[in-house]
């Protein structure tokens, strides 16, 4: 449960759509700058008048934030010449902490099973107190999960989920008072120790992952909260349980007792799934170490902090995006748009699978950081750019047919080792014929300005797309049959045929482009 | 698993806590019952923001018994023109003594040279002279006593005069098209009519230049519910209902309300579903936001 948060909602009156993207820009640079981790903002446009903000803050955070935040946006607009302002136009506290739609769903959860084990008792279970009905246990697993509890608060937090009448709610609550499970404190109903045995011994029952048999073939979709909608692959599951450390097999069970549990239907809401493998993982591991990583790995942004200066801000995309671009040679060389993308999603991972290891142990709490120091995340992403571009450091201030003509180098020895090797050594030989043409390729994108990356399929595409556009076709060609090889090689680890026409057309290519970069001053 | 997102709200009032049961669901427009007509304008500016939107922001609100439209008559209308199938709606016991209908006053801001008995002769009126004063008393005594049935006030803050004005029929939906004829004698004057609620008349009298106010009958619940029955509509601005809790942000995929193969419960099921994993604040009302919530609760979802 989060702390009691305070709702802000902003409005811009007269706004343009014009003030739109700036408008997304800046609050997602507060964002990190401000501290704001655990706000959530979104942009309405309603009825094409209004644009509201939400914020959900703790309490005493909103005063000082809002200033500032008020403060920055009215700057922005009158730097656009915009008329419009942003108006704080609500601040409201929570009236009380309300179940979150996790602990929603899990009391759901808990009165599916228990009225499943009504109709299929397990064999030595505990049996439930007399008069204690499938309700009873729902509130008390409630009280078990939510702590001390007004009867009014019962009724609207358990109805939306089951539609329990105040009456009904009332008619429970005397018997569980009278059975001992629960007692009163002032206006509060609160769990006794009897109610606690009780309800540990029988989550711990009825939660324990047991075997399910469920067909992983049937198409499920899945649900994102926004209500968006794609096909749900199992596979995937399994893959984000084998990264937070679970072993294939287990993957496997944990996702087929999620499926299992998950209401019927052929719609998956994406975090029913993801609260189910927690709970799957809590059962498997009941240190909650697994799980813990497993959410860790499903959101690291909601937990990584990068801390600079004094200074913390939650680790965004953008602000890995903004990291390497800092340190991308400016001016000469082109990184694609599609090349940034790709790199932010490896380092990404590369940052996630680094800090699964130092995930702490206890379960995470929603508003918990993981900090991250400034300088840790610069050396991470420096290491990361060696390996993903490759020849960063060779082209900062060289001009493209220098920095070329380096590479193209190293590209001729290794021509040359492939022959001299290619009849005592043939394994060998392969290696540095692939050697020669990954360097062959990256020198031929460097004297075309473009930033080679660490995969050589990749240089390979965009340095055909390159040539398609120039169109000589015999050096597409040469190109085309290094990225089958390539692939050929990947496939099966060796090469099916000698190929040495490939050789010395990849030799001759790199003459001709020796000859070239020697025109251009290199 | 069920398709309607319910919610229990506790009401406290002299005679303890009355729950108030509000549900959440898609409903085919075409089932919906206006008690209002709609205003030209007002539903191109819709139509116009719902084909840029990719969501339905906040539910409509509907008498969970008859499917009368309590608040929302244009975007009904609107997505009706536009073929859509299916809206959001906020369900509700309008007969629930909680829930309060209230009138829209008309207000003016004319100029003193303006001649109020003749212009409300033009409206198809005789003006009976009810009372002289300052105009914030005459504010004050419109909102304190109601004229007998068949009657409704024009207070001239200028002339210091308010005018009882007697309609000939007995029948609502008929009054307030007369008055709606006076309406638009008096807009040819001012320019554009104003909406206020009564509890701001005072306030726009003072604060924004409105001298002339047009303080119209007040209806009841039973009687725009028959007219509804009876398929009549009332002129626009005719009712105000104003409830102790409204629900905003249900942020509906416009997906789900598009014509398609999807039935009902498809549709119901994935909007439970979609509402379900997202956390729904309660927090009191009695708030601007893109206009005035009079209601003392509101809830968000996130």
């Amino acid at each position: 449960m989060l702390a009691e948060p305070t709702v802000v909602i902003y409005g811009i009156e007269g706004y343009t759509p014009a003030v739109e993207p700036p408008l997304r820009r800046r609050l997602k640079e507060m964002e990190r700058r401000e501290d704001l981790l655990k706000v959530q903002w979104r942009i309405l446009r309603e009825e094409g008048r209004l644009i509201v903000i939400i914020m959900h803050l703790k309490e005493r955070d909103v005063r000082p934030l809002a200033r500032r935040f008020e403060g920055e946006i009215n700057s922005l607009m009158e730097g656009r010449g915009e008329r419009c302002r942003l108006k704080m136009m609500l601040t409201a506290t929570i009236t009380r902490p309300i179940p979150t739609p996790e602990d929603q769903y899990l009391l759901e959860r808990f009165y599916r099973i228990v009225k499943e084990r009504r109709e299929k008792p397990l064999d030595g279970s505990r049996s439930t107190p007399e008069g204690v009905g499938e309700e009873g246990l729902l509130i008390i697993y409630y009280l078990y999960m939510l702590g001390r509890r007004e009867e009014r608060e019962v009724v609207e937090d358990l109805y939306p989920i089951f539609q329990l009448e105040p009456s009904e709610v009332k008619r429970i609550l005397e018997v569980l008072l009278e059975k001992g499970l629960v007692r009163r404190e002032g206006e509060r109903y609160r769990l006794t120790w009897e109610g606690l045995s009780l309800i540990e011994e029988l989550s711990s029952e009825l939660f324990a992952l047991a075997e399910k048999e469920v067909n992983l073939e049937i198409t499920r979709y899945l649900l994102a909260p926004t209500g968006r909608i794609e096909e749900f692959r199992w596979e995937d599951a399994v893959e984000d349980l084998i990264s937070s450390g679970v072993s294939l097999k287990d993957a496997v069970r944990c996702v087929k007792a999620a499926l299992h549990n998950l209401p019927e239907g052929g719609y998956i809401p994406v975090r029913y799934l993801q609260w189910e493998l927690k709970q799957a993982l809590d059962a498997l591991d009941p240190t909650g170490r697994l799980s813990t990583k497993y959410t860790f790995f499903k959101q690291p942004q909601e937990y990584l902090t990068v801390e600079r200066e004094g200074r913390r801000y939650p680790l965004t995309e953008e602000v890995l995006v903004e990291e390497v671009l800092k340190r991308l040679p400016q001016g000469r060389y082109l990184c694609s748009s599609e090349v940034l993308e790709n790199m932010i999603k490896h380092l990404s991972s590369v940052i996630r699978h680094t800090h699964m290891e130092t995930v702490p142990t206890s379960f995470l709490q929603e508003d918990q950081e993981i900090i991250l120091p400034y300088e840790e995340l610069v050396e991470t992403i420096e290491g990361f750019l060696k390996r993903y571009l490759p020849y960063r450091e060779l082209t900062r201030g060289r001009e493209p047919p220098e920095a070329a003509m380096v590479v193209l180098k190293d590209s001729m020895h290794y021509f040359h080792r492939t022959l001299v090797l290619l009849e005592t050594d043939p394994e060998t030989a392969l290696k540095y014929l692939l050697k020669a043409f990954k360097t062959l390729t990256e020198a031929e994108l460097l004297s075309s300005g473009v930033h080679p990356t660490f995969s050589m399929s990749k240089n390979l595409k965009m340095l055909l797309n390159l040539l398609e556009r120039s169109g000589v076709r015999e050096t597409t060609e040469l190109y085309s049959g290094v990225l089958s090889l390539y692939r050929r090689y990947k496939r099966k680890r060796t090469i099916l045929e000698r190929d040495e026409d490939l050789i010395a057309r990849g030799q001759s290519r790199a003459k001709e482009l020796e000859l070239y970069l020697r025109s251009k001053g290199a | 698993m069920s398709r309607i997102f319910p919610i229990l709200h506790f009401i406290r009032d002299p005679s303890g806590e009355h729950p108030l049961k509000l549900e959440i669901l898609l409903e085919s427009v075409e089932r919906l019952i206006l008690h209002e007509e709609t205003i030209p304008e007002n539903l191109e500016e819709l139509r116009e923001s719902f084909r840029r939107s990719s969501y339905f922001w906040h539910p409509i609100i509907v008498d969970r018994e008859s499917r009368v439209v309590l608040d929302g008559m244009h975007r009904v209308a609107s997505l009706r023109e536009m073929g859509y199938r299916y809206i959001p709606i906020l369900t509700i016991d309008a007969m629930d003594p909680h829930v309060r209908l209230e009138r829209w006053i008309r207000c003016y801001a004319l100029s003193g040279d303006v001649n109020i008995p003749r212009v409300i002769e033009e409206g198809g009126f005789t003006p009976e002279v009810e009372c002289r004063g300052e105009g914030e008393k005459l504010i004050r005594k419109a909102s304190l006593r109601e004229p007998p049935r068949g009657e409704f006030r024009v207070i001239d803050t200028f002339g210091g005069v308010m005018y009882r004005l007697e309609v000939s029929s007995e029948d609502p939906v008929e009054v307030y098209s007369k008055i709606r004829g006076l309406e638009l004698t008096l807009e040819e004057e001012a320019g554009e009519t104003r909406y206020s609620t009564e509890s701001s008349m005072l306030e726009g009298f003072r604060m924004q230049g409105l001298s002339t106010f047009v303080v119209p009958p007040r209806l009841t619940k039973e009687e725009v519910f028959q007219a509804a029955r009876e398929g009549k509509l009332f002129c626009p601005k005719a009712t105000r209902f104003v409830l102790p809790v409204r629900v905003m942000f249900v942020n509906t995929p416009i997906y789900l309300l598009e014509e398609s193969e999807m039935d009902w419960e498809e549709r119901n099921r994935i909007h439970y579903m979609v509402l379900r994993q997202r956390r729904l604040f309660k927090i009191e009302g009695n708030v601007d936001i893109d206009r005035r919530y009079e209601e003392p609760y509101l809830y968000l979802f996130e």
